[in-house]
């Protein structure tokens, strides 16, 4: 069999699978100029990997940085406007500082990033009674998911307490996001925003700024701030009364 | 996002062979990639669809702009990448980047992606979205390419 440039450079890769990685192995070690080829590869490939480094090394310019934080800059402003609030929050728990301060503009880039499942709005909100409520997947997770869940399909950033004492929860549901509050036994649309629409005719939201203004509502409704989440799983556990 | 940033240049300056053009092209992948943020898709990897959109986004805008405005501004853009060194390290840079400006971008693009940015073919053929066969073949030229550019000159 020979072995062309095309096999040996795959090999030198590490991209050939048995058998044929074996095939080229064992005709490099019986010919010194297959043996010379892979090895010139590997000083290429060590020379460019060299001549990149210093970009690799080097900082990352601010308006690079800024760039991947000006969409989420109106959520930054939210946060900053509550400094005095967030220097009492980190004493209460994770859940709690990662919502007030920067976090929360983590969390909603995160979840623009992560979410790739398509769901239609009108199938995880109803109403009844005239009232909007959620459903489906929706109701499933503001029942039963932790706001430190891994990224699922509807993600919820935080829960609190009205100042009446409902519990509340912001959701993301990559074409949506809003606020429901617990009212009786189902959960009440309080907020929604729409990205399904705007996605749909190519005119795109500035991200993140649907969520920072549920994100500003939230946090004007939550006079005690965001649960734990230990005070989260209480309230989960009994149901959310 | 962040912490692709210093790869995401790396692949930049691959493309532009231009400090200032690299930081133009990641900071346009960064807004179309926070844009399109609902097209990617879930339990795949962001650096790799963040290295199509900075490909494309090479291929389709910059480079066509270049090619209309500044004809002759390749070659001396290409001893500009990196920072200012001793005279050697920039005869060096002079070299690899002068041997990179004259492959065909195909072949560049191939190169860059096995061989700097460590991707294997199939994840190298879906950022510049061709058949597998196609890429190994554009990166087997372009790095024979590079090799007889540079025999010599390390």
């Amino acid at each position: 069999m020979t072995i062309d440039r095309e096999m040996l450079a795959a090999y030198a890769e590490g991209q050939l699978a048995d058998p044929d990685r074996a095939v080229v192995e064992a005709a490099i070690a019986t010919d010194p100029i297959l043996a010379e080829e892979v090895a010139s590869h590997q000083a290429l490939k060590a020379r460019l990997q060299a001549h990149f480094a210093p970009v690799l090394d080097s900082p990352v310019p601010d308006r690079l940085l800024d760039a991947v934080r000006e969409n989420t800059a109106s959520t930054a402003k939210i946060v900053s406007l509550d400094a005095a609030r967030a220097t009492r929050a980190e004493k209460r728990g994770p859940l709690f500082t990662r919502w007030i301060t920067g976090g929360a503009i983590a969390a909603s880039l995160a979840v623009g990033l992560l979410l790739g499942t398509q769901i239609a709005p009108k199938n995880l909100v109803g109403q009844v009674d005239g009232k909007l409520v959620a459903q489906a997947a929706l109701n499933t997770a503001l029942t039963g998911q932790l706001a430190s869940a891994d990224m699922q399909p509807v993600h919820i950033l935080l829960s609190f307490k009205d100042s009446g004492g409902r519990y509340c929860r912001v959701f993301d549901a990559t074409t949506m996001a809003g606020l429901a509050c617990r009212d009786a036994d189902r959960w009440a649309i309080d907020r929604m925003q729409s990205g399904g629409a705007a996605a749909a005719t190519g005119q795109y939201r500035q991200a993140g700024s649907a969520l920072s203004e549920i994100m500003a509502a939230a946090q004007s409704m939550a006079p005690e701030g965001a649960l734990t989440s230990d005070q989260e799983k209480a309230a989960m556990d009994k149901g959310w009364r | 996002m962040v912490a692709l940033l210093p790869r995401l240049r790396r692949f930049a300056a691959g493309l532009t062979r231009n400090l200032e053009q690299c930081d133009d092209l990641c900071q346009m992948t960064i807004e179309r990639a926070l844009k399109s943020r609902h097209l990617w898709a879930e339990g795949t990897r962001l650096d790799s669809w963040m290295y199509r959109i900075m490909r494309n986004l090479w291929i389709d805008e910059i480079r066509a702009t270049n090619r209309r405005n500044q004809t002759f501004k390749e070659e001396e853009a290409g001893l500009s990448v990196g920072a200012a060194g001793d005279q050697e390290a920039r005869t060096e840079l002079g070299f690899v980047d002068r041997a990179l400006s004259s492959l065909p971008d195909e072949q560049r693009e191939a190169v860059l992606l096995v061989m700097v940015e460590g991707y294997g073919y199939q994840e190298a053929a879906d950022i510049i979205g061709c058949p597998m066969g196609t890429l190994s073949s554009r990166f087997v030229r372009g790095r024979d390419a590079l090799h007889k550019l540079l025999e010599g000159t390390s």
